[in-house]
Order: C-alpha cells, then structure tokens, then sequence
C-alpha cells in the first residue's frame, strides 16, 4: 500500500528520514515504484523503469548505512530523469521513435555526479520529442498531463520531470533547457525550476539539441531542494569543452540570510524604444507578478523598473537561429533518411533549422558576446536580480495548445519561449518559482535572472519569497 | 545549378510545412541586419564565452582563498 505521507516528502526531508535511519531506502523505493505503478499511467509521464535494480541498489544503500556509510547528502534516494540521460546499457530515446531502441556506451556526467552524491536511478520520464518544443504535445509517445488537471499542459520540453515531481512520483528530476524546457514546466507545473549559468553544468552524456543553448538542471518541489541537487551537479568536467571552471559554489550555507537591502530590477522597454518586455503578457499572469513583487518588498527589497538594452529585443530571433541551424545539423541524416518517424511538428522545426545560412549562424553567434556585455552593464550594474514572467499567458489545455486541432494557437506558440529563451542565449542563471494561480486554477511562475555563476544569489532571492509564500500541491486522485 | 536543397524548396513551395519554415526565416533574420554594425570586423563567436567565464572570476576566487 502506498505511503502517501512517504511521497509527499521534499527530497531534503526523505534524505534526512534516510540518515536518521527513520526509513529505509528499500521502503522508500518499494513505496516509490508503487506510486510509479498506481498513478503513472494516468500523467503518462514514465518512459520506463529499473525495478530490480532499484531495489538491490536499496538493499545496499541500507547495508551501508547500517555499517555507518554514507555515500552523500543523497544516500539511498531514488530519483527519475528526463529520457536523454544517458547511462551506459540503458536505453534513452528522447521521447522519440528514432532512438526507441539507442543504447548508450556512456554514462553521463550529471548521473555519475549523483551517483557518487547516493542517489538511486530508478528510471526515465517522458519528454518532447528530441527536447524541441515547450506545450508537452508529443505525437509519438503521447502527451504528458499535468497533476494539477489533467486536462491542461504540462509544458515541456521537460513534461515527465514536471509532472512526476509535482504529482509526488519523484523526489526532484533533472531536465534540460534550451528555449525554457525547465523554468517553462516548472511554472506549468507550480515547481522550482532552474536553469544554471551556461558551462556550470557539464552536458556530456545527455542528447544535445542546440549545443550552444543547451542547459542542465533539477525540478523541485522546494527552492532547499533544487539548491541541493544543483551543488551535487556543477563543475568544470573535462568531457564536455563548453564547460568553465569556477570556484566551488556553496548554494546552502547562505540561503535562509535574507534579502533586506537586495535590489531587484523589473524589465520595462527595450532601451529608449517603445517596445516593452513586457508587453505581451496576461491580465491574469501580470497580477500575479505583482502579487510576488509585493511579497518581496514586505521583506525589505527593493523593487525598481530596468529599461532592458535596446538590442536584447532581437536575443529571442538570435536564439531561434542558433537552435534551428545547430539541431538541424544534428538531425540531418535522420532528416533525410526517415523523415516519416518525426512528429509533424518536430519535422517542421527541424526543417526551418535547414534554411538558415551559415552568416544568419555565425551573426548570431557573434552578437552574443555583445548584446551579453551590455545587458550585463545595463542590468546588472544597476540592479542585483531581474524579476521576469516565465509563462506569458495562463496554462492552456491539451486541446487548444494542439497546433493540430487548433492552428489558431500558432500566434501563441511563438510568444511561448518569449520570457525564457533569451536567457538561454545570453547564458545566465535563472530560477522559476512559483507565484500563485490564475484563474483557471493552475500556477503561474516567476523567475529570477542572476549575472553569471550568482546562482547562490537566486537561491537566497527565491527561498525569502519561499518562506513568505508557502506553496502547497494538489492531491489530485488521477486512479 | 541549383543545389538539391534549393531545388527542393521550389518544388515544394506550396507545401504548408515548407511556407512556414519560409516565412519564420524571414523574420527571424531579419532582424538582427541594425544590430550587426556594432559587431567590429574581427569579432569571433567564442568571445561570448570569455566574456561570461571571466565575469567577477577574479572575487570569487578571491573569496575561495579567504574562505
């Protein structure tokens, strides 16, 4: 039977139950499968798991433990990821029919960081199709549900992960971000999603979609959570050439300090122009913005408006490019030889991705570096944190989002990645929090943007407006 | 001559999935052509890189040494 007190734990709380021995790691996963069993189908958001190997890995961890081992903060937890972490003999597919059967020879870093932190790897979660896309819709393995209403989009590309965490059927999951794969689900999702600083994270060993703007991270129900599996994950890795070498960042140690005195900046227009960031957003989601912003100046911040650099309007066309022309060259030779096993909307990104020239790449590369110096002068000389919408517009359901039944929502699926993808491009670290809920009933993030490596500094922002805010999940009975 | 990619794309211009990757193109190179002048003649793409990798590496490893 299932131990539902047992599930709705955050991964800290499991993790100290485990060391404190007040549980085992094989009635923590046994309990987990359960759920996995019982609720899994009806998000359809597992793509498979490792039962046997889960509970001998279990068995072990609790010998260890008993013997006075610990492997790491981690030490017996299970977990469940996005399917394109690779782990050597195991299949990842990448939600799609094209790898159905890829087996991996290699393992990839950040599960072979969690590994060594005690983490236990149970399985892999449903995902978009090669990670290109932010609804959740997946033609070839069906669409993931969100817990909240199962009528509703998860959002994607990290589906699975979004849907598992905040439906109580993993601890936390890691995900990947590209155009907004991890903040975009989160808030979807009510999560803690973060997206670190790019080149924090190593990537070997996960699919890439656009190796320039590909990110990873962890979904969390709590901000302690996704801090924790963030310091087990970063560091320079010799495998990945994208990666940077920093200090070694402490994300806990400061978290619960405060934040009197933090100046966050809101984005107004796009230098002197009269175009606005903001501009495009939802009565419904702009309420609850406010409402966080509030909650932040009760605790002592200092909230100011932020005309963003003029050319920063141009980082989310910049970021489209790089994406279309990189993961088009990694898909050309499946593109040719069995377009047919694409879904109709991955195909049709893909396709774009083709058309581009190698100056429109290259120029998009290379304003990069300019448009990130002046957003750094602009920004963050002036402001410590930059306070954003993540989700334009409330969560929409399965049906009107399905380009498909409702080509209509085609104007909308290009505003989606508005608020995320040109943090992807410029590489900062940003982290979606839960806001509240607007009025269809499901949650509506925020997000916070840090300069680089700060993301320290997110963590100690979002868990002050945490604690002034506490957010609690659905029970929704999907059985 | 044209190339089979080109060729492809005239033949099936009518085609919905090739009309819209046509028209997203448009508008997404198309507005990068104003910024392009502040780009100076030598700029190299991994210029972003030491540019974000660099940003107040020399505090934090200051902070590092000094606990």
């Amino acid at each position: 039977m299932v131990d539902e007190a047992l599930s709705s734990m955050s991964l800290t709380e499991i993790s100290e139950a485990l060391v404190k021995r007040e549980v085992s790691s094989q009635e923590v996963v046994r309990n987990s499968l359960e759920e996995l069993e019982k609720r899994g189908p009806s998000l359809n958001c597992v793509a498979r798991l490792f039962p046997e190997q889960a509970l001998a890995e279990a068995e072990t961890a609790d010998q260890e433990l008993s013997s006075g081992i610990s492997q790491g903060p981690l030490h017996g937890v299970p977990l469940l990821h996005k399917d394109m972490f690779y782990r050597t003999g195991k299949i990842s597919a990448c939600g799609s029919k094209i790898c159905e059967d890829y087996v991996p020879d290699v393992t990839a870093t950040v599960l072979l960081k969690l590994d060594q932190a005690g983490a236990l790897d149970i399985g892999r979660l449903k995902m978009v199709e090669f990670a290109y896309g932010l609804t959740g819709h997946n033609e070839i393995t069906g669409d993931v549900r969100n817990p909240w209403n199962p009528e509703y989009i998860p959002g994607g590309s990290s589906s699975g992960p979004a849907a598992a965490v905040a439906g109580f059927l993993s601890y936390g999951s890691l995900g990947s971000d590209t155009g907004g794969s991890i903040r975009f689900p989160a808030s979807c999702c009510g999560l803690v999603g973060m997206k670190p600083t790019y080149g924090r994270v190593s990537r070997f060993g996960a699919m890439p979609l656009s190796f320039s703007l590909d990110h990873i991270g962890p979904l969390t129900r709590t901000v302690a959570d996704c801090a924790l599996l963030t310091q087990i994950i970063v560091g320079k890795d010799t495998n990945d050439s994208t990666s940077y070498y920093q200090p070694k960042p402490d994300f806990l140690s400061r978290i619960e300090s405060g934040i009197q005195d933090l100046k966050i900046g809101v984005p107004t227009t796009y230098g002197n122009g009269p175009l606005g960031f903001l501009d495009q957003l939802h009565p419904e989601v702009q309420r609850e913005m406010e409402s966080s912003l509030a909650v932040f100046r009760s605790l002592g911040a200092k909230v100011v408006e932020i005309p963003l650099p003029e050319n920063f309007e141009i980082s989310n066309n910049m970021a489209n490019i790089i994406a279309g022309a990189e993961s088009s060259s990694a898909h050309a030779n499946w593109l040719k030889e069995q377009p047919e096993d694409y879904g109709s909307q991955t195909r049709e990104r893909l396709l774009t991705g083709l058309l581009f020239s190698a100056v429109d790449y290259l120029d998009a590369l290379k304003l990069r570096k300019v448009i990130l110096e002046d957003f750094l002068k602009e920004v963050f000389e002036k402001v410590d944190v930059l306070h954003a919408p993540v989700v334009p517009i409330p969560v929409p359901t399965l049906e009107e989002s399905n380009i498909k039944a409702n080509p209509g929502f085609i104007e909308y699926l290009i505003l989606l990645g508005h608020f995320t993808r040109p943090f992807d491009y410029l590489g900062l670290p940003a982290l979606s929090v839960p806001a509240g809920l607007t009025d269809n009933g499901l949650p509506s993030g925020f997000q916070l943007v840090a300069p680089p490596f700060e993301e320290a500094l997110l963590f100690r922002t979002a868990r002050a407006f945490e604690k002034e805010n506490p957010w609690s999940y659905p029970q929704v009975s999907l059985d | 001559m044209k190339n089979k990619w080109s060729a492809f794309i005239d033949q099936n211009y009518d085609v919905p999935e090739v009309k819209f990757a046509l028209k997203s193109v448009k508008i997404l190179t198309g507005t990068k052509k104003r910024f392009l002048k502040h780009l100076s003649f030598g700029t190299e793409p991994s210029e972003y890189g030491k540019t974000l990798s660099a940003y107040n590496l020399d505090i934090q490893l200051e902070v590092e040494k000094n606990g």
